[in-house]
């Protein structure tokens, strides 16, 4: 079993961002932003356009420095450790960066081997064939897969390299109902794992569905964070709504 | 980790046709280069020797004379070229390679080519050299920045960062690369001089390791001065983190500048 499959530490955080705040010259793009994501969690960001959701992705990712506060993924400072921090991380955006000119194997191989990974011809189509790539499409060129696929090959990398950690920003956008029931599933597998998953997303539904938490952005800040004991009892779409409205952004 | 950037890096080198195209093309210049110059030398070489010949005995045959008039009389003198000439053959074209001697008389030597030329052919023939200072430095450029152009474009740079790599060791996998792509130009090159320097005696062995030395210094230098780009991109999705390479690239334009402004000085007050 690979090694996201443990369960252990599952209540201790593996994303930690306290009071973390980012400015674009006059502009707050986030403000004290205080969040966790523990091992087997996934914590779903909502809020409109410009709310401050990838950018705080992007600080987790190390790609922006925060102005203030401090994150941490497992444990290493994403500014003081930054390579170690995203040696624990992987990351799927709205659409998955891969070399179109190699096949899915060869990209899984390569984005494995840099991260310190060498794995065997057996256990890289194994890895492939769990997040159900088709058999047909693993040594095909990415230049040729749908975005479904190139998004089950960014899962294969994340599981390839142990991430401890995915960083989702839009991964369901675009994509047809029953690639994004695929996607979903294979996040929650990978949650039931160990992975702890932050996810940027405008999909209230698959936000509703798979996640344990789901925190409301509005001009940078977090206005609404909902548990895992309420997220299915409360009206998602009417809660966010009234977020947006109170914040006069909608 | 090395040893796989390189195998992607050729991996995509081969299925990149127009890369591969274009190596092969620089590659057969290369060639026709080679042995273009080669002839070009056997044919001067020839002919020096046939002139050297009759101009020893234009001296032995001028009848008797004293030494003095002997030194008014003049001799004229042929430039000696080394095999490596057929590789690099350096100023020869334009200083000239024969000098007339005679007393009291301090001639300049004549029979530069570039005197018989059109200005285009100034510009450089096909040699080894001509490829390699002129051409060479293109592919550098054009490999160099699409290594990294493609990976910003296609948004991969930000994977490479993910895998927990820091940027000098990313710098360094894409150096190495492009270093590997930069040395298939010099492999007709150091085939040839590896068939001189076992089958001609005269060829100096210490000046054709110092000349192969040069060139690999000279494509360093263009590696290193198309890389140096890398801190723009890289100082974009990695902030902050790549101030030596900054130093690296200031210190290249630094010399840029000085030699830039020496040479346009120079040339100033010439006119």
């Amino acid at each position: 079993m690979n090694s996201l499959g443990t369960m252990k530490n599952l209540d201790r955080p593996v994303i930690s961002v306290t009071r973390v705040s980012k400015r674009f010259g006059a502009v707050t793009a986030v403000d004290q932003i205080d969040l966790t994501v523990n091992a087997g969690e996934i914590h779903a960001l909502l809020g409109p356009n410009g709310a401050g959701k990838s950018t705080t992705l992007n600080c987790v990712l190390g790609f922006l420095h925060p102005d203030a506060g401090r994150i941490e993924v497992a444990g290493f400072d994403t500014v003081t450790h930054k390579p170690d921090a995203r040696a624990q991380l992987a990351y799927i955006p709205e659409q998955v960066a891969l070399y179109p000119q190699l096949t899915g194997y060869e990209n899984l191989d390569y984005l494995s081997r840099l991260a310190g990974h060498v794995r065997s011809a057996g256990e890289l189509t194994g890895i492939l064939e769990r997040v159900q790539l088709q058999p047909g499409a693993i040594h095909r060129r990415v230049n040729t897969y749908s975005k479904g696929m190139r998004q089950k090959v960014g899962i294969a990398v994340a599981l390839a390299k142990n991430a401890k950690a995915l960083i989702l920003d839009e991964p369901t956008s675009g994509l047809d109902p029953s690639a994004s029931y695929e996607f979903s599933q294979l996040i929650k597998e990978l949650a039931a794992q160990g992975s702890a998953i932050l996810m940027a997303t405008h999909d209230l539904f698959r936000a509703q569905e798979d996640a344990h938490r789901i925190s409301i952005y509005n001009s940078g800040k977090i206005v609404r964070s909902i548990g895992s004991e309420l997220i299915n009892e409360i009206d998602l779409e009417q809660t966010y709504l009234q977020q947006c409205r109170e914040a006069e952004v909608c | 980790m090395l040893m796989a950037s390189f195998q992607k890096e050729w991996l995509l080198f081969r299925r990149d046709g127009r890369l591969v195209w274009l190596l092969l093309t620089l590659f057969t210049m290369m060639l026709l280069g080679i042995a273009s110059s080669s002839y070009q030398y056997q044919q001067a070489q020839l002919l020096k020797t046939q002139t050297q010949v009759a101009e020893r005995d234009r001296w032995l045959n001028q009848g008797e004379k004293n030494p003095h008039s002997a030194a008014h009389y003049g001799v004229y003198l042929f430039k000696p070229e080394t095999p490596l000439a057929v590789i690099d053959p350096g100023a020869s074209g334009y200083l000239g390679d024969v000098l007339f001697l005679e007393a009291h008389k301090r001639n300049t030597p004549v029979f530069a080519n570039s005197q018989d030329s059109i200005e285009l052919q100034r510009l450089g023939t096909l040699n080894p050299a001509a490829i390699l200072q002129l051409l060479l430095p293109l592919f550098v450029i054009l490999c160099g920045f699409g290594f990294f152009a493609a990976e910003r474009e296609q948004g991969t740079l930000r994977m490479l960062l993910l895998s927990g790599k820091t940027p000098r060791q990313l710098f360094l996998q894409k150096a190495a690369a492009l270093l590997s792509f930069s040395l298939l130009f010099l492999l007709p090159v150091t085939a040839y001089c590896g068939l001189m320097l076992f089958t001609n005696g005269d060829l100096d062995s210490y000046r054709l390791i110092g000349m192969g030395l040069l060139y690999f210094g000279y494509v360093i230098f263009w590696i290193l001065l198309t890389l140096s780009w890398l801190r723009y991109f890289l100082d974009i999705a990695h902030p902050g983190s790549f101030h030596g390479y900054q130093n690296s690239a200031a210190i290249l334009d630094g010399a840029a500048h000085f030699l830039g402004r020496h040479l346009i000085d120079n040339s100033q007050a010439g006119n």
